[in-house]
């Protein structure tokens, strides 16, 4: 019966049963044969999965996303890139790792960035060259960035759990956070290389200014959301309100783009969306739950611990662990259950624990966009309709280049403490 | 993303059942569009207050948190209606031929089973709260109204996931492959 | 023989008297019944935030939480007397009341008609004011923004001292801090040195108006679902944990004071003379907050004799 548990999901979710009922429908097998639960535990995991102000980013940042690829002001943006830089290879692929890190300076959500940019950005990527597959996985695998660079629920969370100052760990993920965005960018680069993505002619100063002018209001956004959070007008979270409320204002007023009906438009498109997301990350929530109850991820923290390994060892073997723990959890819940776990053995063997919660949160960061599982995987699967297995071809590519920014980041301590952020 | 209106194209030239529910989703999107809009204006107007005014909406984060549970709920009832979930798609082929049907009829049945027993769980837990009458912190107001918005998601996607096996099961019945694309 | 029970028991915090608390009663618990209950501890939030343990310890799916009583508010308005302003100003105001026995085994059943049962009622520490600049006199808090939790009893005392108080999320907090769209919290002492605050902000004042209290709720159906001696062994089990914790928990926040002026932080105190205007204003406030509801005064009015009793206040 507890095979049943594993294979039967795999099994729908092969078959391609909505992802939030492969999750319910495994909770509900589990406490109708298996464990001693009552079943009210389906509805209040559900609910208190959702009842969580931080997850307001997702709605906020979805419906930024469309309002800037409904009303054109996305459009300026990619008109202004390849005005400047059109004659480089990569450029719109550069650029979007580029806006990822911004979107990651703004928010502490990584599949909010997902969807925004991915709105926006897929048809661009496409209609020059990138090929669908890897436009999807550049962008699927983007997101990561946002949750290393600060502000940061995943850190915020672990300075819960580990009892670090989330300052220092803020500090501590800038430099790791730019180092997966240079190897992305160079990625991107060779890639583009290779493939000979179309190029947009020589560089023109006139239509150079012109683009500039015409994507004033565009790149003065950025601006607006990031300097309200850094002067204190309006918290990480809510900056996603503002982005909305400047969108609107910007789609409206200014560029008239859009009706008042075409924005109510966008909005339902992104409540659905949110909806589709949101409902997947309660249903998740399930499986942490159940699995954290049942005393699993102890057990499997346990084991490594009777390694006895250097303190190396301990650090690959972490890393082999939450890659396969991204898989199937999404980073918050992991590092709740995990954080308190591994961090008294990384002290114990002299790690930093400011290096550990880097290392952990580029590990699960990851895990969002690995195959099978992960919340951006899916993300990006609603946005640009591509099926799973072409997603998947998509995103190895970038599984591997970040596989060696974890690897650099959890061999230089350095680049995690030299800024200040040693614990 | 598909837009409402082609969705009521799609189901429009359908049976007056289905064209009436295509409608009634179609005004649900739009009702989940504004409160998302209004949930907008007070993240604007509290954070605003807060920094010019140092004043407070009360119970501001609260009311944003329940409006967009709500939002989920709802939103995840339409997205099963459509078949729009969210779905990792290993099986491309399976889309066409006959088996598409039968695959249908799976689906159906899991959301059956799946919503209907979180449902029956939900029910219990609403009648349970709403009977210890514990309130919200910030706005004081009773725990099982935010709570219900659950069990009301979860009753309608018992009721969307019954209608679409009787659909899908006709359709494996009668071998038309049916169903919408 | 019948099953071994299990007992999962939450906590929104780890390493601090809470957890300590669970840990001795885990302890006390084996001790008397060896395997017939098994207490699995969860700490760190890691059932969920706390309105869900909250909810889940009301219906049963968790079976025990420790928790502050400022979160079981909304379960029952009873718990806010503990956190009436100028109630307590000490460890030993605290022990006077939660401990005297009669007064413990009032509290044990008192929630018993909200389905649940408190087996532990230990001191945690106080409430202090954190704020990114000193507070030395009354009037410096006046339009500060200070973060508190959404009860009246942190909401009105701010909002007597003329400072704005702010629900933020706890996501939210560090960040608003950092960049000055909060001036403050409302905080206990040991969670700023865990989260190590000094990195952010290096004062604290320490108003000296309110301790708090946490309590261990079990779900009552399934305390009563147990045989009669793992009953008793429970409610044993968790006294002798509270005895054993309570020295525990007052050098904790001895050390946490340490810790904070360790790392170049400052306690800041009022003049005497501004405490006591202070504590006058206060005093009228907490006469008002709980004449709000008849149930919340009566056990004020209980714990507050039981204080002056042992010459407290
Ligand atoms: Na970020
Ligand atoms: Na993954």
């Amino acid at each position: 019966m507890t095979a049943a548990l594993f294979t039967l999901p795999a099994a729908l979710l092969a078959l391609g049963t909505p992802v939030f009922l492969v999750f319910l429908s495994g909770a509900v097998l589990a406490i109708v044969f298996v464990l001693p639960l009552p079943p009210l535990v389906l509805h209040q995991v559900i609910f208190g999965g959702l009842d969580n102000y931080a997850l307001l980013a997702v709605p906020f940042f979805v419906l930024a996303g469309e309002l800037i690829a409904r009303s054109g002001m996305a459009d300026r943006l990619v008109a202004w890139v390849e005005a400047l830089t059109g004659r480089l290879p990569g450029s719109l692929g550069v650029a979007t790792v580029g806006a990822s890190a911004a979107m990651g300076a703004v928010s502490g959500s990584s599949v909010a960035a997902v969807a925004a940019l991915g709105k926006t950005l897929y048809p661009k990527l496409v209609a020059a060259g990138y090929g669908r597959e890897r436009s999807a996985g550049l962008l699927a695998s983007s997101g990561a960035i946002d949750i290393v660079i600060p502000p940061s629920i995943a850190m915020i969370l672990y300075g819960l759990v580990a009892e670090q100052s989330v300052p220092r760990l803020f500090i501590a993920g800038i430099l790791p956070g730019i180092v997966i965005g240079l190897l992305m960018a160079a990625y991107v680069i060779a890639a583009a290389k290779r493939s000979r993505v179309e190029r947009s002619g020589r560089f023109d100063g006139r239509a150079a200014l012109a683009a500039t002018r015409a994507a004033f209001w565009s790149l003065l956004m950025p601006v607006f959301v990031l300097g309200g959070i850094y002067l204190g007008w309006y918290s990480p979270t809510e900056a996603g309100g503002f982005a909305c409320l400047y969108a609107i204002v910007v789609a409206r007023f200014i560029h008239r783009s859009m009706s008042w009906a075409d924005i109510v438009r966008s909005a339902s498109a992104a409540a659905i969306l949110t909806a589709k997301i949101l409902i997947i990350v309660a249903a998740a929530g399930l499986a942490t739950w159940l699995l954290t109850t049942q005393g699993i991820p102890q057990a499997i923290v346990a084991w490594i611990q009777a390694l006895d390994m250097s303190a190396v060892g301990f650090l690959i073997a972490v890393n082999v662990l939450l890659l396969a723990v991204g898989c199937f959890l999404d980073p918050t819940s992991a590092i709740l259950v995990l954080a308190p776990l591994l961090v008294p053995i990384a002290v114990a063997l002299d790690i930093d624990p400011i290096h550990f919660g880097v290392v952990m949160t580029v590990n699960l960061a990851i895990g969002m966009f690995t195959p099978p599982f992960g919340l951006n995987l899916f993300v990006a699967q609603s946005v640009t309709g591509l099926p799973a297995h072409a997603l998947y071809r998509g995103v190895l590519p970038f599984v591997a280049v970040q596989v060696v920014a974890l690897i650099i980041i959890t061999f230089v301590p350095a680049l995690s403490t030299s800024l200040g952020g040693a614990s | 993303m598909t837009g409402s209106a082609d969705h009521a194209g799609m189901l429009g030239d359908r049976r007056p059942p289905a064209a009436f529910a295509a409608r009634v989703g179609t005004v649900a999107e739009w009702v989940f569009g504004i409160l998302l809009l209004a949930v907008v204006a007070i993240n604007v107007v509290n954070a605003s207050g807060r920094y010019i005014f140092s004043y407070r909406v009360v119970g501001a984060d609260e009311l944003m948190v329940y409006t967009i549970i709500l939002v989920v709920m709802g939103g995840a009832v339409l997205a099963l209606a459509r078949g729009e979930h969210i779905s990792v798609n290993l099986v491309p082929s399976y889309a066409r031929g006959r088996w598409r049907p039968a695959v249908l009829v799976l689906h159906d049945l899991t959301a059956l089973a799946a919503a209907g027993y979180t449902a029956a769980a939900s029910w219990a837990y609403v009648t349970k709260i709403a009977r210890l009458g514990t309130r919200s912190m910030a706005l004081g107001i009773p725990m099982a109204i935010p709570h219900a918005a659950v069990l009301a998601g979860f009753a309608g996607m018992t009721v969307v996931a019954f209608v679409l096996l009787v659909r899908d099961v006709r359709a494996l019945v009668g071998g038309d492959g049916g169903g919408p694309p | 023989p019948a099953p071994a029970a299990t007992m999962k028991l939450a906590s929104a915090t780890i390493n601090d008297v809470q957890h300590e608390w669970q840990k001795v009663f885990a302890k006390e618990l084996a001790d008397r019944v060896g395997d017939a209950v098994t207490v699995e501890i969860y700490p760190a939030s890691q059932l969920g935030p706390i309105p869900q343990m909250a909810e889940g310890v009301l219906l049963g799916t968790i079976e025990a939480f420790t928790t502050p009583t400022s979160f079981m508010t909304n379960v029952d308005p009873r718990f806010q007397a503990f956190d009436v302003p100028g109630l307590f100003r000490s460890p030993q105001d605290v022990d006077a009341a939660i401990h005297d026995p009669e007064y413990r085994d009032h509290l044990e059943t008192m929630f018993l008609d909200k389905g649940l049962r408190v087996i532990g009622a230990i001191y945690n520490s106080p409430t202090v004011v954190f704020t990114l600049k000193p507070v030395t006199q009354l009037d410096q808090f006046m339009g500060l923004k200070i973060r508190t939790f959404a009860s009246p009893m942190q909401v009105k005392p701010m909002e007597l001292l003329g400072a704005t108080p702010l629900p933020l999320a706890l996501s939210e907090v560090v960040p608003a801090l950092q960049s000055g769209g909060l001036d403050g919290l409302l905080v206990g002492m040991p969670i700023l040195t865990a989260f190590k605050y000094y990195d952010i902000g290096k004062n604290i004042t320490d108003l000296r108006f309110a301790e708090i209290v946490s309590v261990t709720v079990v779900n009552e159906d399934w305390f009563q679902a147990q045989p009669k001696d793992v009953q008793d062994a429970i409610v044993a089990a968790g006294r002798a944990a509270e005895t054993a914790v309570f020295p525990w928990g007052v050098e904790n926040v001895t050390r946490t004071y340490g810790i904070w002026t360790d790392n170049g932080g400052q306690i800041n105190a009022l003049s005497s003379d501004e405490q006591a205007k202070m504590e006058t204003e206060f005093a009228a406030l907490a006469a008002e907050l709980v004449a709000a509801d008849p149930a919340v005064q009566a056990e004020y009015d209980r714990l507050k004799a039981l204080v002056e009793a042992k010459g407290g206040n």
